[in-house]
């Protein structure tokens, strides 16, 4: 086997030849530590020796790979020979001198292990990172690397909606932004039930917590950017607290942006695919919302504000003739003169309603009911014809959606065309390996699962159901898959 | 002299020999001796022991604290909190499990309701040979008052034991004296010999209401008296000694109040029951009714101490828990336990009906009886001035619905708007009154209807017979979606539909003006 030592984009693989004692410490770069264990460096990544497998991490997934028990170097093919010849030995994309690998392996060593304890350090709340940033104060236990293109993201957002929309800046302080790296954790410490994963505290001290999912960390990034809008719509007017719809429209409108780190640019007005395919469930169920009933339901904590309202919030800012209009109309709920507020929750100002479905015909030039029935169906047609899933996430999210509602034909099929687009989500074979394995395909769900094992080795899940199909055919392949799941994942609740 | 010398001398003796005997100091008996987990400790001076829930398989002990902390929020609001100790043991099974909470910390994982929480500290002890891990706990998001859990986890051979103190965080300074002699207090002692430790393996030993309606009558009636003898005697020996536990009339009161307010309770849990037999005979008229627990705790604060945390478990609702308000929400309290015998009184009577009941029925009866008080045997339904008030406004502004719509209103549509339930009081009140004599048997009429087409109608295609369908193309699949998602909303329809007919199908609209003329005379 050869020996690899070489930097691979952003992991550290480290070899060193000292006391053999087993203390390798693998890192991912979704922050989970694995320790214990005896990690050797192959081809393409890092193979971890369990007592009951073998397990091939991709270098794609590490961080940090610590091997402190690796043999001494062994010269294989001639160009080793001639540099071992020499006295050199290799050091990452270098050959150095024999005399200074030592100490370059040592400081290398200590800066991995110091890197490590301060990963590990900060994993547990009561040490969580502090940092503050232009327009926010963020405390966090994620990985340094994923914090740092959270922080940049938001601080775009800031000035993306700040051009739009003209807000100050914040009375009350700073936008507290919290960002946790485990699920429990998140919900131990920030109090929210075990259905959300996210929210805003809307009364100062203002506060926003996030859990950062390393499973679908675009989701994350999806509830940060909404909750955070809730706190971007408070700088319009501190006393004022935003109806229903379109608050929670206009975040979710938001939620659905993207920021590149490269160019430096942030889109907004993308589609809410999973909000989507939720209309599409309504509309197969013969049910369609009509502009009224949303906007004039916009002080009630109506479901579907999330997603016919948010389909009207995307209509309405793109297109030409009504985006100034809305944004206008949006503004006024707060500041408006012409516009009936009353005191609501927390003694904050807000609107009824009556008046807000009175004020969007208003602002929106709304002036008789043909005008009314004249957007519905525009914004209809919309829904229909412009909104479309098109994305492999989106189809995955459309599949997820089927396979929960028990529409198993219509999983299959979106499964195979999230795989047939690429898809390179560990979570998307694991439950296409379930819903295969539901209909009595089990060598496909196999198939699926080794391909789930592929795109994230450290599953024990996985692992267990591949034991289980396993175990059907080879009784001691699929004991020893089940054993390797409970050693990869001993606190696992596979049943 | 002699004798007094004597005396004196014998007094002496004995004095000496008391002190000979005396335990050494501190050495005052425990507070909480509990020989059925085998421990022992000092509860703090002067704190009020609050009973566990019948039925409790982790809280061992209990206390609230006798003062009252404050604390004033930014928002300039200030909040009352006393503190409580608790004491919880997590006993291990014999395969090591610990059942339904791995720990002391996955229980606030899983029970912990009072705001986000995490570790801030955590350190060995020992009380005496115990080894211990006392915890400080920071609980800051969402939570009324930043506080603190102050928990010393002793680890024994079968178990944890968690003494866990919840304070302000401005206030530990003054209580961690109190705290810590409880936590150095704590010794194990032997258990009784045949004391059984709980089966923590799930939450919520309830006995399902399937097990209290299937059978014959007579096989209820049975099961239900059984779990009612069952039931008084855990409530009675989770009881602290300063409550009483007796049987008052029709009802079993577990009282940490005086015997006056108690029966007062009784006396009007007993009205209730009365006019729910007077006014729906019809309902299950073979059907044992089961008799109340009454719990009456001290205060609003030992209410809601009893309340929290522990195994989760809803119960099938005999226990009515209450208190003795002294803030004038006394009123408030009444029609909460009116309401409770409401609820306890048809789903026992029928549950099938009590879940199938339209939405202005069930919510207007239960408004109903929020301002009925007893009088004597009988009840008075008082009307609540704000609540006319209100009604008054609704019908100025043209916002009334009319009896038909309210009548023919799905779930959904009658809790979209709070104020339908005050317009279906009005309703439930009119046509109980009697003063329209088309009207005067209409509510029992539609009921008996509801009940009749409850057992009617034929659920040929109910969720099992659907679950079972396999489809064989994505249409196929996709029609049969449709048809479950909204099974229980067409149901719900038609029962609204069907009841309707049956009742009000001979009715003209010319019926309809006139009842409607009446009943909207009538609330002004």
């Amino acid at each position: 086997m050869k020996r690899m030592r070489r930097l691979v984009s952003g992991a550290f693989v480290l070899a060193v030849s000292v006391t053999p004692v087993c203390a390798d410490v693998l890192c991912l770069r979704d922050g989970r530590i694995y320790e214990g264990l005896d990690l050797q460096h192959v081809e393409g990544g890092i193979e971890l020796a369990y007592e009951h497998g073998r397990v091939f991490v991709p270098s794609a997934l590490v961080l940090h790979a610590l091997d402190e028990a690796a043999a001494p170097f062994v010269p294989r093919t001639p160009e080793e020979k001639v540099k071992a010849s020499q006295g050199l030995r290799p050091f990452g994309d270098e050959w150095v001198p024999e005399g200074r690998l030592d100490r370059l392996v040592q400081d290398q060593v200590k800066k991995s292990k110091a890197a490590l304890e301060e990963l590990r350090a900060h994993q547990d709340w009561v040490n969580h990172y502090s940092e503050k940033s232009k327009n926010f104060n963020f405390e966090s236990t994620v990985p340094r690397h994923i914090f740092e293109d959270y922080r940049n993201k938001m601080e775009a957002y800031f000035q993306t909606f700040k051009k739009t929309w003209k807000i100050g800046k914040p009375a009350n302080g700073k936008l507290n932004v919290c960002l946790y790296s485990k699920r429990k954790e998140f919900h131990r410490t920030s109090g929210a039930s075990s259905n959300t994963l996210g929210y805003f505290r809307h009364v100062p001290p203002y506060d926003l917590n996030i859990y950062y999912d390393r499973f679908d960390p675009t989701r994350s990034e999806d509830v940060m950017f909404h909750e955070a809008n809730h706190y971007l719509q408070k700088l319009i007017d501190e006393d004022f607290s935003y109806p229903h719809w379109p608050g929670e429209a206009l975040a979710e409108y938001y939620g659905a942006s993207s920021y590149d780190l490269e160019t430096k640019t942030f889109e907004t007005g993308l589609v809410q695919e999973g909000r989507l395919i939720q209309i599409q469930r309504d509309i197969d169920s013969g049910e369609w919302w009509s502009v009224e009933k949303i906007v004039a339901s916009g002080d009630d904590s109506v479901f579907e504000h999330y997603t016919w309202g948010w389909a009207l919030v995307h209509y309405l800012m793109n297109q030409k003739e009504h985006e100034k209009d809305f944004v206008k109309f949006f503004k006024a709920l707060a500041k408006g003169k012409d516009i009936e507020q009353v005191r609501g929750a927390w003694n904050m100002r807000t609107v009824r309603g009556e008046e807000i479905w009175r004020a969007f015909r208003d602002y929106l030039g709304l002036k008789s009911a043909e005008d009314v029935r004249e957007l519905e169906a525009d914004f209809h047609r919309y829904i229909q014809e412009d909104l479309t899933v098109q994305s492999v996430a989106g189809i995955e999210k459309a599949a997820m959606a089927a396979y929960t509602q028990n529409r198993n034909l219509r999983a299959l099929r979106l499964f195979q065309e999230a795989v047939d687009a690429g898809s390179t989500n560990a979570r998307t074979y694991f439950y296409y390996g379930k819903q295969l394995m539901q209909e009595g395909k089990g060598d496909e769900a196999i198939a699926m699962w080794k391909r789930s094992i592929e795109l994230d080795p450290l599953v024990g899940e996985t692992w267990h159901l591949l034991g289980e199909a396993t175990h059907r055919k080879d009784q001691d392949e699929g004991d020893r898959l089940l054993a390797l799941a409970r050693e990869i994942d001993p606190d696992g609740d596979f049943d | 002299m002699r004798g007094l010398l004597e005396k004196v001398a014998l007094l002496v003796g004995m004095g000496l020999i008391a002190v000979l005997v005396a335990p050494p100091a501190g050495a005052t008996p425990q507070d909480i001796q509990n020989d059925r987990f085998g421990v022992a400790l000092k509860a703090p001076r002067g704190w009020t022991e609050i009973p566990t829930k019948v039925d409790e398989q982790w809280i061992v002990a209990k206390y609230l604290s006798d003062k009252i902390y404050r604390y004033n929020t930014e928002q300039g609001w200030t909040r009352e909190f006393q503190p409580e100790m608790t004491v919880l043991a997590f006993v291990k099974a014999e395969d090591g499990d610990r059942g339904a909470f791995k720990d002391y910390e996955d229980y606030l994982d899983k029970t912990y309701r009072s705001g986000g929480f995490y570790v801030s500290d955590r350190a060995g002890k020992k009380a005496g040979k115990v080894e211990a891990t006392a915890l400080e706990i920071t609980v800051e998001k969402l939570a009324d008052a930043p506080k603190y859990l102050i928990t010393w986890v002793y680890h024994l051979d079968d178990m944890d034991v968690a003494v866990q103190f919840e304070v302000l965080q401005d206030s530990w300074k003054k209580l961690k004296s109190t705290a810590n002699r409880s936590f150095k207090s704590f010794e194990t002692i032997e258990r009784k010999e045949d004391a059984e430790l709980p089966d923590q393996d799930r939450r919520g030993s309830w006995i399902s209401m399937s097990d209290l309606t299937s059978g014959t009558p007579s096989e209820r009636r049975k099961a239900r008296m059984e779990y009612e003898l069952a039931h008084r005697e855990k409530a009675r020996a989770a009881l602290p000694d300063d409550w009483t536990a007796d049987q008052i009339g029709s009802c079993f009161v577990l009282n940490h109040t005086d015997d006056r307010y108690a029966k007062k309770l009784v006396e009007q849990v007993e009205a209730v029951m009365g006019w729910l037999d007077d006014s729906f005979p019809f309902v299950g008229p073979d059907e044992y009714v089961r008799q109340p627990i009454l719990r009456i705790c001290a205060s609003r604060d030992e209410e809601y101490s009893f309340r929290e945390g522990g195994d989760g478990s809803w119960g099938t609702g005999i226990e009515i828990v209450t208190c003795r308000d002294r803030n004038d929400w006394t009123d408030w309290e009444v029609g909460w336990v009116n309401s409770q015998v409401f609820r306890l009184w048809f789903q026992d009577r029928s549950f099938p009906l009590y879940l199938a009941l339209p939405s202005w029925i069930k919510a207007g009866i239960s408004e109903q009886l929020q301002n009925a008080r007893a009088k004597g045997r009988k009840l008075d339904f008082r009307q609540d001035d704000w609540d006319r008030d209100r009604l008054r406004q609704i019908y100025r502004e043209g916002r009334q619905h009319s009896p038909r719509n309210l009548m023919q209103m799905t779930q959904e549509d009658f809790y979209d708007d709070w104020e339908n339930r005050r317009q279906a009081c009005a309703l439930v009140d009119f046509l109980l009154s009697g003063k329209s004599s088309k009207t005067k048997e209409v509510l029992g009429d539609y009921m008996r209807n509801v009940q009749a087409v409850v057992e009617e109608i034929e659920l040929g295609e109910d969720a099992e017979s659907l679950a079972k369908e396999k489809p064989k193309t994505e249409a196929e699949e996709d029609a049969l979606y449709k048809k479950r998602r909204n099974l229980w909303k067409d149901r719900e329809r038609r029962v609204l539909e069907m009841a309707y007919d049956r009742t009000f199908g001979s009715w003209s609209d010319r019926d309809w003006e006139k009842f409607e003329k009446t009943y909207f005379d009538s609330i002004d």
